[in-house]
């Protein structure tokens, strides 16, 4: 005989927790005589739990969207915060990548099939709609398995479980590719701090966007009027014969000084309150005005979409170099949303191997009497290798901008040789290749990297480059002994040749 | 006394970067309409900004939710958006028999909780939402929304009650 009623609502009460202790004891008494009780108890949990996992994934509203409209901008996410939590170099850096690259997949919900690793060139295929919250992928799901733990790399055997390198991608099918500007740099410190600990980075854990993006490349600054500017070289690829090499370069202006503070002013509500009040309203304004200006210098460009349209009839296929099995979300965990904001300042490195389309046989003059002039409708377009297209909006501006550039180069053969810059680049993408043991990594090898990356030592105001040529060193070291030398404590060294 | 003004600052930053992105959410279910809701919010914080943490008394999401909503039903009251939270509408939902619980546990699925939820009262819906969205106690939900403790625990329980129903019936969407 049920001795509380079914509609009780100490029944959720208890279930939830909310009930003070002596309600409590009170009520586990009555409960103790009353299976149908504690079973409705059961089930109220159950709901519960549903529900809040239910509402747990329904997405927040977009704090963008709060941009996007010509409102004020004090509302915004403290993008420079998320920022410069990924710029400091060490171990906090280490850990934290592998806090969100290990520990985050596995207890963040996240909707079935994004994971990257069945998607081979996932970053290059993905539609038109630029990679956002709802594609962001699970990086490291397999690596979570085999690193249960933060910590540093535990070894090669761990390697060869996670990303799949891109392949290949052929232009005339694929003509789109797209990559993000929210790319960390902390996956150079996970390479390098497992590098220094004596051990090769497992393959998996080898994120080349990263890397190249850890160190400052010498882009053109934006003109005044712009937030950002992009260039585009293309070289013959190092380690591949016949293929060639696209770097991508987008460049935030500088933050602007602290005067323009001014510039966001937050407009006022039509407001009944008294004139004190007034003047504390004003007051509060001119504090969130300040917090407004403090985000906004922070950032060059906000909702920055990049894609890139391959030329298929120059083209025959590309892929992009890294940015395998990216997670596109890297924020607190409950913030969780792409900031695709151009950090002001801060600079974005994307390259892309090309396979070119073999080019037609030159008009020979012998011929000329009867010309055959080659179908070039739009010789601008055509004769464009690829064409990066850009969308952003100024942090301070609801309206968005395009930009458009084709990279026109020459025919391959006659390539201007490539810049010390543009080679370091190369060596530190080289380097992850290398390290990933990719398996389009073609002819790189030690000496490759080493060669490429010296001429860009004689511009390195942060020493990091110099640092990147000592760590090569170290991995070579590390790649040619015969065995890993993972507990050298037991066996004396004998691992010179 | 106000606090240094950086302190301050940090104070309101901390407080945007926490619980913006909930209110906009919670907000704009009360209102339908997430313009308005943006609106709402971004007075809120404004308000925030004339409090010192020591008159918030370590009840920022708290007060942020209190003032937010306030203002929605203003809103609401002023516009004839829709009946707010109709009180009474509960009373007709009561729930019916227990089910096994074998049988809900394959019923339970975000998609079938989520579609259900809107066809509860909106006053349900609402305490749902801060209890189970926003994770507010019984008490501060009642600060929140001006009913008693009694009254939210009442809501809760039939809210989930008449969930477990729909999810449990061999016809549930």
């Amino acid at each position: 005989m049920p001795q509380i009623d079914q509609n009780d609502p100490r029944l959720t009460a208890y279930a939830l927790d909310e009930m003070s202790a002596a309600d409590r004891a009170a009520f586990e008494q009555l409960l103790r005589d009353d299976p149908a009780a504690r079973a409705a108890v059961d089930e109220i949990r159950r709901t519960a739990d549903a529900l809040a996992a239910a509402l747990a994934s329904e997405p927040l509203p977009e704090r963008s969207v709060v941009l996007a409209t010509p409102r004020p901008h004090w509302l915004r996410r403290l993008v420079s915060e998320s920022w410069t939590l990924w710029l400091p170099v060490g171990a906090v850096a280490c850990f934290a990548v592998f806090f969100w690259r290990v520990y985050l997949p596995d207890h963040q919900r996240r909707p079935a099939g994004t994971t990257n690793a069945s998607a081979p060139g996932r970053p290059a295929g993905i539609p038109l709609e630029f990679a956002d919250a709802g594609s962001a992928d699970g990086v490291g799901a397999a690596s979570a398995e085999v690193h249960p733990r933060p910590g540093p790399p535990t070894g090669l055997t761990s390697s060869a479980t996670t990303l799949k390198p891109a392949h290949f991608l052929t232009a005339r099918q694929n003509p789109t590719s797209q990559f993000a500007v929210n790319v960390g740099t902390a996956g150079y410190d996970v390479v390098r701090r497992s590098v220094e600990s004596g051990e090769l980075p497992p393959t998996g854990l080898v994120r080349i966007e990263e890397m190249v993006n850890y160190f400052s490349y010498r882009y053109p600054r934006p003109p005044a009027t712009d937030p950002l500017a992009v260039s585009t070289e293309m070289h013959a690829a190092p380690w591949a014969t016949g293929h060639l090499l696209v770097r991508i370069g987008l460049q935030g202006r500088e933050a602007p000084a602290v005067a323009s503070a001014k510039a966001a002013p937050v407009p006022a509500p039509a407001s009944t309150e008294s004139p004190t009040a007034g003047r504390t309203t004003h007051a509060a304004r001119e504090l969130l005005t300040a917090v407004a200006a403090d985000e906004i210098r922070a950032i060059a460009a906000r909702d920055v979409k990049v894609q890139v349209d391959f030329n298929p009839d120059r083209v025959l296929a590309y892929r992009l170099i890294g940015y395998e099995n990216r997670l596109v979300k890297r924020d607190d965990a409950e913030l969780a949303t792409p900031d695709n904001n151009l950090a002001a300042g801060r600079s974005v490195t994307a390259l892309y191997e090309i396979i070119p389309l073999p080019l037609p046989a030159p008009p020979r003059t012998a011929v000329a009497a009867k010309p055959v002039p080659p179908p070039t409708p739009d010789p601008a377009d055509t004769a464009a290798w690829l064409t990066v297209k850009l969308r952003y909006a100024e942090p301070a501006a609801p309206q968005g901008r395009t930009v458009i550039v084709p990279l026109h180069a020459n025919a391959p053969a006659d390539l201007p040789p490539p810049s010390a810059d543009f080679k370091f680049a190369a060596a530190v993408a080289g380097f992850g290749l290398m390290l990933q043991n990719n398996p389009n990594k073609g002819t790189i090898s030690w000496d490759m990297i080493e060669e490429l990356a010296l001429p860009g030592l004689a511009d390195d105001s942060g020493g990091r480059r110099h640092d990147f040529v000592s760590l090569v060193k170290k991995a070579r070291a590390l790649d040619s002994a015969p065995t890993p030398p993972a507990k050298p404590e037991s066996t004396p060294a004998t691992t010179s040749p | 006394m106000s606090p240094p003004l950086d302190e301050h600052t940090a104070f309101v930053r901390e407080a945007i970067r926490l619980h913006e992105r909930p209110l906009l959410r919670y907000v704009a279910h009360l209102l339908g309409d997430p313009d308005r809701a943006r609106d709402i919010v971004q007075d809120t914080f404004i308000k925030l900004c004339r409090q010192t943490p020591a008159e918030i008394g370590g009840h920022v999401a708290e007060w942020l939710f209190t003032v937010a909503r306030r203002a929605a039903l203003d809103v609401i009251r002023k516009e004839g958006r829709m009946s707010p939270f109709a009180e009474g509408q509960a009373e007709r939902l009561v729930a019916a028999e227990p089910t096994p619980a074998s049988q809900t546990e394959t019923r339970e699925s975000c998609q079938q909780v989520l579609a259900l939820l809107p066809r509860l009262p909106h006053n349900q819906q609402e305490v749902v939402r801060l209890k189970f969205q926003e994770g507010f106690s019984y008490k501060e939900i009642a600060a929140i929304t001006h009913l008693s403790m009694g009254n939210v625990g009442f809501l809760l329980h039939t809210a989930l009650a008449t969930l477990r129903r729909e999810l449990t019936r061999p016809s549930a969407v």
